[in-house]
């Protein structure tokens, strides 16, 4: 299991399928500065929203429910009994399957959702020796399998990278003919000091040089040998087609084909494949395919008893050969595998998610929509360096820091909701975020970065975010304690949480289900208004929406998302003398921001990651 | 996180523990902004050795920008007998390369967004290429190749892992840098 | 030529132990001796920078055409002593308190090697084992991986040996011999 803290966004894949969505409907977030022109053809958001009735209300009240004896009419048609399903269960099988760090998640434009390894699909630019970083053509792949057929071979008993050296080493004599050394030549490995010399019978190579050809020389097993007899054999009878079957799909089918064809042909001769066009192929079958001879038991016990168990393999060095040999003298070098650069597509619209540049050895990538460009991360800060993340005390008040950062070039305001008692727990931790309504400011590029540490003063992100909820925001700040955000920087902004964990016993039935794991669901609700770009407003900096607010010139119109992620805070440890339960918080800040759990989420709004309010 | 008497800090932003060991220092250059903590050793002396005369502008080790270099780890010039001159070679660090505390580098070539555990031994002449993480207490083995997007762990170390696409911003330094 | 900082003076400081240092054996700046008995480094030996000998309990021998790295510590573990073969490479960080180290015993980086431990000759010992107290080490042993053992039968002893003299004429040139500093 993954270290303490640790935050996974869940990916929609998660809930209901077809998620297939009203992309009409919705734009693309777009982080780069020119986005495409398709976005822009929806109007401004319409006063009569619920996205302005939350904006009004912004200043007094987070429009999140409260504890249930304090409850927000506003919010009141929200709060019914579903809510409780609507609730992301971590501990549900099925999550683990969705949760990812951001690091791994993708985002398609066209869909405007996120994409998790298991919703995109991989497709092979090339193929490449991890070790030499040599590019193999595929048509070596197909004809020679997926290893390289170069000099790389690894140790099988250590898996370490095997050298060349000479068997006759003593020719160090600096000024004699050194520079060429001469044969035979060892494989060595310089981790365990395994040589091909140590194999029965020893293998020596006359060259330094092309030791995949002089190697499958040596090393042929009897299954090898049969295999490329019948492969011979078989080849030859497709030699009419003047085809190497193992190279072309189509010959493959046919292949394949003829098999089928035999089996239906008891009944009526060849006549199942007639349609297809092809031609019949007469298959003369193998005179005598030969049984290559099991090992016999016995003589393995006797050589086993004779040369003791360290000469036999483990199971890592056994699974790691073909023909699964028990004692280590059996054990060949193994031919390092290949590696794939892959580009992903979309499993819903096959828009090309990652694309990575085809030469072997660049990092750069000509696609790449990674969901850190698009989508708010969260990070967790323990706020007292105390807390130990695998031993948390029951009963105490653990502060930690919940920093949002916003990679989108507009402001975003953010709803964090969470159920005031993890789910899917019998020992439920109380949990409170003590500002769940925020803004984060918007990600300009260096420059602006740089502008601002010279006058800090000036240009805060509150200052620059979009006009109403920035003033809810100064509102806030005047009481440190409740509702208050705990920092503000460029385009990030930290929250206090607060988790009291339960006492928890440690019984088997406890541990069987790790209910001591504290596992956190947050639903992070994001809004932002962004702008309606227009072709003449190309390369407007990171921060167009400054112009936009003011003078309604510019379309803008309200983008809202949402998605469940899992923060991993730590593990609850035994009880400590001294805590013992109290009320849920300190008398100060109990109430305000707690939500009692997440609002109901649409399934109209669940289903795609964001929506235009319109 | 410490306070700044700790550190020397060059021109180009490198800032250098007092209580480091850096012998052989003029045959190191260190690319600006990286950080080089407390008993860290870097041994510059062992240079490659030039047959006849000409010793002009050994370079033993070269750091690239934002390198993280923590407690007590090493980087030592490889060594190896080539055409029966034994020599030392020199060792190249590229930019964003985090070295855990204790780790022992012996490697010739790392590339950039490297990210090197704790307790690691990083065998001579190995290279590692760019995005790379290696857990902690791995052992990588002389003349090791390493990838680029992977992760590296065990006894020797083997790619157990494939990074994301992301795995230049998840080992970027310069919030490291930072905050020190 | 290297900047010193501070801990080199922990040599000069301490008074040393009695050392017996051939002629031909290069010592760098900065080793620390602690201890009472003697301390014997044998002919064309290398001591790197930084490294630790400690003959409290008991004297040190190293032989002949070894290499001992920074920051390894070599720790007599009782009365006998600790001994070191000829052509003993040891590598940097490692913590050794055996009782006999064989001839042409290669030691790799971070290797602890337990109280009273025997290694025998030809041994190789690869990064990070770590080998028990009291145990013994058959000649031509090869610890690797997660503590597994083989018999090295690669015949590489000479060609070790030999490399072996190639590195320490290297490290001569290399290093600077402060080893009339540690006589005085």
């Amino acid at each position: 299991m993954s270290s303490f803290p640790y935050i996974h966004i869940s990916c929609p894949c998660n809930e209901d399928r077809p998620q297939t969505l009203t992309i009409d409907s919705a734009r693309p977030i777009s982080p780069s500065k020119s986005p495409s022109k398709h976005d822009f053809s929806f109007p401004p958001a319409a006063p009569q929203t619920p996205t302005k009735r939350r904006t009004l209300l912004a200043p007094f009240t987070p429009s999140v429910s409260f504890d249930a004896t304090n409850l927000d009419l506003d919010d009141d048609e929200e709060l019914t009994d579903e809510d409780e399903e609507n609730n992301f269960d971590p501990r549900d099988p099925r999550s683990a399957f969705s949760l990812f760090p951001i690091e791994n998640l993708l985002y398609c434009e066209d869909c405007h959702q996120i994409r998790c390894p298991r919703c995109v699909q991989d497709e092979i630019v090339c193929w490449y020796c991890p070790s030499c970083l040599f590019e193999v053509p595929s048509s070596t792949v197909k004809s020679d399998g997926n290893r390289c057929t170069r000099n790389c071979y690894l140790c099988p008993v250590c898996t370490a990278l095997l050298a060349v050296i000479p068997v006759n080493h003593s020719t160090l004599n600096p000024g004699s003919t050194s520079d060429h050394p001469t044969g035979p030549f060892n494989l060595f490995c310089s981790h365990c000091h395994w040589t091909t010399s140590d194999l029965s019978p020893p293998i020596q190579l006359e060259k330094p040089t092309s030791i995949s050809a002089q190697l499958s020389k040596l090393t042929h097993s009897p299954q090898d040998n049969e295999f490329t007899r019948l492969k011979q054999h078989y080849a030859q009878q497709l030699g009419n087609a003047q085809e190497d079957f193992t190279n072309s799909p189509a010959a493959l089918t046919r292949l394949m084909g003829l098999y089928t064809g035999l089996g239906s042909s008891s009944g009526s001769h060849g006549g199942g494949r007639k349609g297809r066009g092809v031609k019949k192929l007469e298959m003369k079958e193998v005179d005598r395919p030969r049984e290559v001879i099991e090992e016999r038991e016995m003589e393995i016990v006797e050589r086993m008893a004779k040369a003791g168990l360290n000469a036999t393999t483990n199971a890592k060095q056994r699974l790691s050969q073909p023909h699964e040999p028990r004692f280590i003298s059996d054990l060949t070098p193994t031919a390092v595998l290949l590696r794939t650069k892959r580009s992903k597509r979309c499993r819903a619209c096959r828009h090309i998610l990652v694309k990575p540049e085809s030469k072997v050895q660049t990092t750069r990538f000509r696609i790449r929509l990674v969901a850190l460009n698009y989508i708010p991360s969260l990070t967790i800060k323990r706020l007292d360096s105390t807390i130990a993340w695998n031993n948390l005390t029951p009963h105490k008040t653990h502060r930690f820091l919940l920093t949002v950062t916003n990679p989108l070039f507009d402001p975003i305001s953010v709803s964090l909701l969470t159920p005031r008692r993890t789910p899917g727990t019998a020992f439920a931790s109380r949990v409170t975020i003590l500002c769940p309504e925020f803004e984060v400011g918007a990600n300009t590029d260096v420059w602006d970065d740089a502008l601002m540490s010279t006058k800090p003063a000036a240009v805060t992100p509150s200052g620059v975010a979009t006009p109403p909820v920035a003033g809810s925001f100064a509102s806030f700040s005047k009481d440190p304690k409740m509702s208050t955000v705990y920092e503000q920087k460029r385009n990030y902004t930290s929250v206090v949480i607060e988790v009291v964990p339960p006492e928890i016993p440690d019984t088997r039935d406890t541990r069987i289900r790790d209910e001591r794991l504290l596992e956190i669901p947050i639903y992070v609700r994001v809004e932002f208004e962004a702008e309606v770009d227009r072709d003449d407003e190309e390369g407007g900096g990171g921060r167009p929406s400054h112009s936009g607010a003011s003078g309604g010139a510019v379309q803008r119109e309200k983008v809202e998302y949402s998605y469940w992620c899992v923060v991993g805070v730590g593990r609850v440890g035994d009880p400590v003398e001294g805590v013992v339960a109290s009320e849920p918080n300190t008398p100060v800040r109990t109430p305000v921001g707690t939500p009692v759990k997440a609002p109901r989420t649409p399934a109209a709004m669940r289903t795609p990651l964001r929506q235009v309010r319109s | 996180m410490s306070q700044k008497s700790e550190y020397i800090q060059t021109e180009t932003g490198n800032k250098v523990s007092r209580k480091s060991l850096i012998i052989g220092s003029q045959n190191i250059i260190l690319g600006g902004k990286t950080i080089i903590q407390a008993d860290c050793c870097i041994r510059g002396d062992l240079r490659r050795l030039v047959p006849q005369g000409q010793n002009a502008a050994a370079v033993a080790i070269a750091v690239g920008r934002y390198c993280f270099l923590s407690k007590g780890c090493l980087l030592r010039p490889p060594s190896k007998t080539y055409r029966g001159q034994f020599s030392y070679y020199p060792m190249k660090l590229g930019d964003h390369v985090f070295v855990g505390e204790g780790s022992v580098v012996e490697a010739a070539v790392i590339g950039s967004y490297v990210n090197i555990g704790k307790n690691c031994v990083i065998g001579k002449f190995s290279i590692i290429k760019d995005c790379v993480r290696i857990e902690d207490g791995t052992v990588i083995a002389p003349n090791s190749v390493i990838p680029s997007f992977s992760s590296v762990e065990g006894y020797p170390g083997i790619v157990v892992e494939e990074l994301p696409e992301t795995a230049a911003e998840m080992l970027e330094l310069k919030e490291l840098y930072k905050s020190i | 030529m290297a900047p010193k900082r501070s801990g080199a003076s922990s040599a000069s400081s301490a008074p040393l132990p009695p050392l017996s240092i051939d002629p031909t054996a290069l010592l760098s700046d900065a080793i620390s001796f602690s201890g009472t008995y003697l301390i014997t480094i044998g002919a064309n030996t290398v001591l790197h920078p930084r490294c630790k000998l400690n003959s409290t309990e008991g004297p040190i021998i190293i032989g002949s055409n070894c290499i001992v790295s920074e920051r390894t510590q070599l720790i007599a573990p009782d009365i006998d002593g600790l001994v070191l073969g000829n052509y003993v490479h040891v590598e940097v960080n490692c913590h050794i308190q055996s009782a006999r180290i064989g001839d042409a015993t290669s030691i790799e980086v971070g290797t602890r090697l337990g109280k009273g431990s025997c290694i025998g000759d030809n041994c190789t010992l690869s990064p990070l084992s770590t080998i028990l107290d009291v145990d013994v080490l058959p000649a031509f042993t090869v610890v690797y991986g997660e503590n597994q053992r083989r018999v090295d039968t690669s015949s590489t002893a000479i060609a070790r040996n030999e490399t072996m003299l190639a590195h320490i004429d290297c490290l001569k040139k290399l290093l600077l011999n402060k080893s009339e500093k540690y006589t005085r």
